[in-house]
């Protein structure tokens, strides 16, 4: 199984939700982002290296961590010198190999997340409740329509007391999950690590297990 | 609000149809199913197309509108299968009260291959450094490789690159993104012409840049001296 986890605007909380997903559904968490990733890795092989060819991609999966990740690239030069379009290959390679992967898509409407979506087999949009970000989200879904990506779940990040779970789902047409705000979030992934295992049994640790549940749940055909 | 509904069985599966048909005012209605059993909606590409949520389907219809809602379970079939929940009754219209969204109008229609994404939403990658080459009309700014002036090493280099990266496009349209990159065949023309230049010398500069590192390698300043003298 392919999903990819997509939010349209930056700053949502998309790689956050990707990692955690991927944590609860025991999947490598593909960090698409071609130059800026912010995630920290060590050395070794990372996407821009796959993508140019450089790599085998599933020689490229770190297996050293909490989670399985292939890390994204962090240089311009080498974003430059990749193809991105073997991205759906060598995601495809990498769930030959593992089963299971999530791909992180970086912020935006560009061909690193159409290709993501086109890779996947389902998608989940991520928003905050900020009508905004809802609006960004949006053309996400319409593309991940477009591009034959079920919509499993919409993440809710950051919601407060009394998300809007009822109006996003209206407006992106999925059944909506909310990821309650939380410092420990933050903090887990500052430190390269799910919430679930820093703060089990937290609301979001619950959160993230009712929203791969859910996801499941949809891609169960699959 | 008015719901009429019907289930069949064949083997152990109920299908059940629901008609949904709206009064005079816009609302959001919540159908329950009764049945008790999984909800197993339709799919499309392999996930559920309808938003089904803990037995519960949440819609919303616009003045005198008619919705069909259907599923299967395994449970045998109840009377009614299907019933109102919840009736939300003079709802705004979405832009009111809820954000309102035109994504599928910001999405270009594409081929859903690789090549097809990357046509329709554009080449991922970033951009190369701004060169000299960009432009035939700029070589007086000083960012050009001008006849006699001396070469500057940082943008020889970015010619280089591109240089490198047309020699080696592997297909055509990697070799249109560069060609592109170099302001088009006439730019292509004027940066092999720039490449050549820039040959001839960065080895002159090399050349001088030995013979300067072995002055600075055979000259010994005389910091003690001095600090006598001083």
């Amino acid at each position: 199984m392919i999903l990819a986890v997509a939010g349209g605007k930056g700053g949502v909380g998309t790689s956050t939700v990707a990692y955690n997903i991927g944590a609860e559904l025991d999947a490598v968490v593909v960090d698409a982002d071609l130059a800026m990733t912010g995630r920290p890795t060590g050395p070794g092989p990372d996407l821009t290296d796959v993508l140019a060819g450089r790599a085998d991609p599933v020689d490229a999966v770190r297996t050293d961590g909490p989670v399985r990740v292939l890390p994204g690239g962090r240089s311009l030069a080498a974003a430059r010198s990749t193809r991105p379009r073997s991205l759906v290959d060598a995601v495809s390679t990498v769930e030959t190999a593992h089963d299971r992967v999530v791909v992180d898509c970086p912020s935006g409407l560009g061909s690193i997340v159409g290709l993501g979506l086109l890779a996947a087999d389902a998608c989940v949009p991520v928003t905050t409740p900020s009508p905004v970000a809802v609006a960004d989200a949006s053309p996400v879904v319409a593309l991940a329509r477009e591009l034959d990506a079920g919509l499993a779940r919409v993440a809710l990040s950051r919601a407060g007391p009394d998300p809007p779970r009822q109006a996003v789902r209206l407006a992106l047409g999925a059944p909506t999950v909310p990821i309650p705000a939380s410092t420990a979030v933050r903090t887990a992934m500052r430190h390269g690590h799910p919430v679930s295992t820093t703060e089990p049994g937290s609301a979001p640790a619950e959160a993230f297990e009712t929203l791969a549940a859910g996801i499941q749940h949809s891609c169960r055909s699959l | 609000m008015r719901l009429d509904t019907i289930s069949h069985q064949i083997g152990a599966v109920t299908f059940v149809l629901g008609i949904l048909e709206n009064g005079s005012t816009r609302a959001l209605v919540t159908v329950a199913d009764r049945t008790g059993g999984p909800i197993w909606p339709p799919r499309r590409n392999g996930v559920p197309a309808v938003d089904w949520q803990d037995g519960t389907l949440t819609v919303r219809l616009e003045p005198e509108e008619r919705r069909a809602i259907g599923y299967a379970t395994d449970a045998t079939p109840a009377d009614p299968p299907l019933a109102i929940a919840s009736v939300d009754a003079g709802i705004g219209p979405p832009a009111d009260d809820r954000p309102h969204v035109t994504g599928a109008n910001e999405v270009p229609a594409m081929e859903s291959t690789p090549t097809g994404v990357v046509r329709a939403l554009g080449d991922p990658r970033p951009p190369r450094p701004r060169g000299p080459h960009r432009s035939a009309g700029d070589a007086g700014d000083g960012s050009g490789q001008t006849p006699g002036r001396p070469v500057r090493p940082d943008r020889a280099c970015q010619r280089i690159a591109l240089a490198e990266a047309l020699a080696e496009a592997s297909d055509l349209e990697d070799a249109a993104t560069h060609v592109a990159a170099a302001g088009g065949l006439e730019g292509v023309r004027q940066l092999a012409a720039e490449v050549r230049a820039d040959q001839d010398q960065l080895r002159r500069l090399a050349e001088h840049a030995r013979t300067l590192a072995d002055r600075a390698g055979a000259v010994d300043v005389p910091v003690a001296a001095v600090d006598r003298l001083s």
